[in-house]
């Protein structure tokens, strides 16, 4: 298989999921000019997202303390490296929702409407996870059709003792340039509302469902995702 | 204080951006000089609001909406602040951005807002400033406090580069730096030579007081 792409996907971000993932944990409860910035920010959102992603997998094996051989090239995973232990294949992938939302959040925040910014970011941010979660629902479907189970989605920079700078690496066995992303000099993927991630495959797994990394997480499993998403 | 300063200072607090235009022109026109509604009503409800948001009980949308509605009340009495601030009442300048490469402006922007409201003079330079956009503003608006925020581990070497050429300038001394952002810490800020340091909007607005001071 060489490098999925699409840019067919949808995108769904509720507005409950928005307020959730700011602390409003009952709509009920918001005042009616806070539900109507977030409701606002979710219909430009929507008219800004291009969401896309190109995928492709790759075998895995050990490479010495620490590191992970993923098809050609070595990942420096730190002790996340035993995550993959039981993986036969890792898919590789890279999500995007292009770059006009941001463009238009760092608009809005330049002519001081900081409230409407920060809720379209952060409906960027929900509409990223939830073409990540499209994807998730690809690689159990391909797992399932070949016995496999499936391990935790894996990011560098998110993951603890992962660091960003092996970001470069993990990109260079995808063309991301065909979503329109590529990596800067401070390694983060542009445009900013993109995401690489690395999902273990193999028999050894139990789980049929990918599961976010929150256990090894930089964010320690304080962050708004998680709120977003119902949790504590 | 007088019922309308106390109901601008309470608009501000529950975010009426409704109703704080109309109280303002109220408060004028009952000849309340403006530094007062200032002090009295907008940076008094801010410090409230910051309270709040510490504490838990305000979320950042909240806090944004509030320090919308102090915004549009700003508007209305800036030109009759001109006209009537002493020098005592004007804090100080600041300039503050992300730096280059960093685009993650929400930290940068409540702290913006905090300090507005805590009646500095603000000068916001926007997301992904290299170096030279940092200093050239400080120069231009005789900033005495330069603040730059940084998200990412991979963007935070940027504050030291800025740093760095407010020295070849020959700046270093005469303005206060102060950093932050998730990745900094106050071991960083003192290893590139940051004089200040704050884990938070409301925390900013302290250490900067505390900078001035010095």
């Amino acid at each position: 298989m060489r490098n999925i792409f699409s840019k067919r996907l949808s995108v769904e971000v509720f507005l409950d999921n928005l307020l959730c993932s700011q602390g409003f944990k009952e709509r009920a409860q918001v005042r009616p000019e806070i539900t109507e910035q977030a409701a606002r920010a979710l219909d430009l959102a929507l008219q800004f997202v291009e969401p896309a992603f190109v995928l492709d997998r790759f075998p895995v094996g050990p490479a010495g303390e620490n590191k992970v051989k993923v098809g050609k090239i070595e990942l420096n995973m730190g002790d996340n490296a035993c995550l993959l232990e039981k993986a036969e294949e890792a898919v590789i992938y890279v999500t995007t929702i292009g770059g006009k939302l941001e463009k238009a959040v760092n608009e809005l925040s330049r002519r001081g409407n900081w409230e409407l910014g920060y809720w379209l970011d952060c409906a960027g941010v929900l509409a990223l996870n939830a073409v990540d979660r499209e994807v998730w629902t690809l690689v159990e479907s391909m797992a399932e059709q070949e016995g496999y189970g499936v391990g935790m989605s894996l990011s560098p920079g998110s993951l603890k003792g992962w660091p960003v700078e092996e970001q470069r690496g993990l990109c260079s066995l995808l063309d991301t340039n065909r979503v329109g992303v590529s990596v800067n000099a401070s390694y983060l993927l542009v445009p900013y509302k993109s995401a690489s991630n690395l999902i273990g495959m193999g028999p050894g797994y139990n789980s049929a469902r990918v599961l976010p990394a929150c256990d090894y997480c930089v964010s320690e499993g304080n962050c708004w995702m998680k709120h977003a998403q119902g949790g504590a | 204080m007088a019922d309308i300063i106390k109901e601008i200072h309470d608009a501000v607090v529950a975010y009426r951006k409704d109703a704080i235009v109309e109280k303002v022109e109220k408060a004028i026109n009952e000849g309340i000089e403006a530094r007062r509604i200032l002090h009295d009503g907008f940076i008094a409800a801010m410090d409230v609001v910051g309270e709040k948001y510490s504490q838990g009980d305000m979320f950042i949308p909240e806090m944004l909406a509030a320090a919308q509605s102090m915004k549009l009340g700003l508007e209305k009495i800036k030109p009759l602040l001109q006209g009537e601030v002493a020098a005592e009442d004007s804090k100080g300048v600041v300039v503050i951005g992300t730096v280059k490469d960093d685009i993650h402006d929400i930290g940068k922007n409540l702290v913006a807002m905090m300090l507005e409201g805590a009646g500095f003079e603000v000068h916001d330079i926007g997301i992904d400033n290299p170096p030279e956009n940092f200093v050239a503003k400080v120069k231009e608006v005789n900033a005495r406090v330069l603040g730059m925020s940084a998200l990412l581990t991979t963007t935070m070497p940027n504050m030291k580069e800025a740093i760095d050429v407010l020295k070849d300038e020959g700046l270093y001394d005469k303005v206060h730096v102060i950093v932050g952002g998730a990745p900094v810490s106050q071991q960083y800020a003192d290893e590139i030579g940051a004089g200040g340091y704050a884990a938070d909007a409301v925390a900013a607005v302290e250490a900067v007081k505390n900078l001035l001071k010095n």
